[in-house]
């Protein structure tokens, strides 16, 4: 008895793996596996540097990189685990910042950078608001629980969501404009829709609501069976996003009605948000599934899904081509594959291991 | 489906998952203080075993009350077979199980592997635990809307390790007590099991403080609570006149037993009975001998 204790002893906690989505800046591809963040030549995907390595400083441990890292001139803003945020120089990987900036809990979601300003939250409760050049804190804001999602910044107001189950509107000096409160915590990053005059928040009370950026009140709201931590999409007018009940729902940005018949049943739980691609809707589930379906009915294209054989967990990335027909779909598999993927055939264009 | 699987899939749905969910619930109505979830899951716990534990302590004070008839019988016989024979005859008499002892801490062994996965999972510590959560709770929207839960009771995070060293100094300390409080008073004869004792008396403590280091702090408040329930109802069912600090902080069992008057009564004539049989068995021995050496001469 004493001796399988002692086994279990021995094997560690569950380790934070990371799984932070892919991005483009310029002419450099961003992506992240487990700890790591590497640059890649967009054109090519030769490698060009990765972090920390390209640091040079050993003492640098980001234990996970799930929040997706954001480019704002010639600096490349990450978020990590370990509760820095660094600022690492988009042509070299070298840090930036003498210091990353420290908070009190573990980043895990994007940031959102204006010309001078990084925003993002912490699971320490905090909303920041960080000096783009001197990494200096500008203000925090305290909300009642950790951030786990990526602010969004609209024009001069920032929105941030809060386990505290609350979608907070701040000015830009940190003060709050308004909040909504909803029934449970929420994971997921807050979608604005300027046009629609909305924004989006799917929350742990499995409830995806539209809330009103005049009025600050819901508008409507879809009850799926289990929590949606899918960021929503917006395309033409209706809203998708997968839920972790195995199901994708649509509705109507403006009536909050169900353009499909039904839902559309996954085989697994949906992390990730949804990509559009032309007239492609491209779901990706946590078993590594990829479901091309008809935006306008929810009805299966392709007989079969597309298996990539691991894990999909971060957001896929749509790279638009010179034509439509050249677009490419890009998603992190938790095995640290990048898989390119043509949405039209649903064909794997190519595959490239991260390390 | 093989075997694995199998014992897999109920090990998940039959323990892991209804614990997890129990614990949700717990903390739901414990306005979210998963600590204090903990604290109701051992006294659930502790009602639920209950017929185990009063199995276990009745097979302690079985014990101490045989014990003076088997450091007789181990004094008496020589012959391993013999006092084996003979040991195994007290215990059929007295109705005492050396499993009796054992089998209760085994049934709980399970529920301690179950609860260190259900916090795991419970306190959502990583993004993937919580997603794989979210795939554990029962349809129930009271349950799903609950988590995440709050971490942190009193100085520690629940779904970490305390750092600290004041529970491993409390999970060490509160199985020292309850074993010294579970251990029969008098040393056992046999040298070899009363090193076994002793080494068992010294270890199981620091193991449990070692592993206290290693697991979720919310796993080493139900080590303590549970051994603080456990020493309270020893407590209760042996009496307040059979305890003493003296003895818990004294690092080897007393030499004088501390059986009480009614067992000590009890286990009197089954003494002198062994000793009479100790007088007798020579005297027995020379009216055969005599009775043998005059049919020779006839």
């Amino acid at each position: 008895m004493l001796l399988s204790l002692a086994g279990i002893a021995c094997r560690s906690l569950a380790e934070p793996q990371g799984w932070a989505s892919p991005t483009i800046g310029d002419d450099l591809l961003f992506v992240a596996h487990k700890d790591e963040l590497f640059a890649l030549e967009a054109e090519t995907l030769d490698p060009k540097w990765g972090f920390p390595d390209a640091t040079g400083d050993d003492d640098i441990d980001p234990v996970a990189l799930y929040g997706t890292p954001a480019r704002m001139n010639g600096t490349v803003f990450v978020p990590a685990y370990d509760g820095n945020l660094y600022a690492v120089d988009a042509a070299n990987g070298a840090l930036v910042w003498q210091e990353p900036f420290e908070t009190d809990g573990p980043l895990i979601g994007g940031v959102a950078v204006s010309e001078d300003t990084v925003y993002f939250g912490s699971d320490d409760g905090k909303v920041y608001a960080v000096d783009v050049e001197s990494g200096i804190e500008r203000w925090s804001f305290k909300t009642g629980d950790g951030i786990w999602s990526t602010p969004s910044l609209v024009e001069s107001t920032l929105y941030v969501t809060s386990q505290d189950g609350r979608l907070y509107a701040l000015d830009t000096l940190g003060n709050e404009l308004w909040s909504f409160k909803t029934d449970a915590g929420i994971i997921a990053s807050p979608v604005v829709d300027e046009a629609a005059g909305l924004v989006y928040v799917g929350g742990i009370d499995s409830k995806l609501r539209a809330i009103d950026l005049e009025t600050h009140e819901e508008r409507w709201s879809v009850k799926a069976g289990n929590w949606f931590w899918a960021d929503p999409h917006v395309n033409e007018g209706v809203v998708y996003a997968g839920s972790l009940d195995k199901k994708v729902y649509a509705v109507d940005a403006e009536t909050g009605e169900r353009p499909w018949a039904e839902s559309f049943s996954t085989d697994s739980p949906v992390r990730s948000a949804v990509a559009v691609v032309n007239d492609d809707l491209l779901v990706f589930d946590r078993d590594g599934r990829v479901y091309q379906l008809d935006p306008a009915t929810g009805e299966a294209k392709s007989q079969a899904p597309l298996e990539l054989g691991g894990h999909v967990l971060s957001d896929p990335l749509v790279i638009a081509g010179e034509t439509p027909g050249d677009a490419e779909v890009l998603v992190v598999t938790t095995d640290g594959e990048l898989v390119r993927i043509d949405p039209e055939t649903l064909n794997v264009l190519g595959r490239q291991q991260l390390s | 489906m093989d075997l694995f699987e199998l014992i897999n899939w109920l090990w998940t749905h039959g323990l892991v998952i209804p614990m997890t969910n129990v614990l949700v619930l717990l903390a739901r109505l414990s306005f979210g203080n998963f600590g204090v979830a903990i604290i109701i899951f051992t006294l659930v716990m502790r009602g639920i075993t209950w017929p185990l534990t009063r199995q276990q302590l009745r097979a302690s004070r079985a014990m101490a009350t045989v014990q003076p008839r088997i450091q007789q019988i181990q004094k008496q016989y020589k012959d391993p077979k013999r006092r084996s024979e003979e040991t195994m005859k007290i215990y059929r008499e007295s109705g005492f199980s050396p499993l009796g002892c054992i089998w209760p801490m085994l049934v709980q062994f399970p529920i301690w592997i179950a609860l260190y996965q259900s916090i795991r999972f419970t306190l959502g510590a990583t993004p993937e635990n919580l997603l794989a959560l979210s795939q554990r709770l029962y349809s129930w929207e009271y349950l799903r809307t609950a988590v995440p839960l709050e971490e942190r009771f009193l100085w520690m995070d629940l779904g970490k390790p305390d750092g600290t060293l004041i529970m491993a100094v409390l999970v060490g300390g509160s199985t020292w007590i309850q074993q010294k409080m579970t251990m029969p008073n008098r040393a056992p004869v046999d040298p070899q099991q009363a090193s076994v004792n002793q080494t068992m008396l010294i270890m199981m403590p620091l193991m449990f403080a070692f592993f206290t280091l290693q697991f979720p702090s919310g796993l080493a408040l139900y080590w303590v609570a549970t051994n603080v329930i456990g020493v309270v109802l020893q407590y209760f069912y042996q009496g307040p006149s059979e305890f003493s600090w003296r003895r818990i902080f004294s690092m080897t069992p007393s030499a004088t037993p501390a059986i009480r008057p009614a067992e000590r009564e009890e286990a009197k004539p089954a003494a002198e009975e062994a000793s009479e049989e100790a007088v007798e068995a020579p005297a027995a021995k020379r009216r055969r001998r005599r009775r043998r050496g005059r049919q020779r001469r006839r």
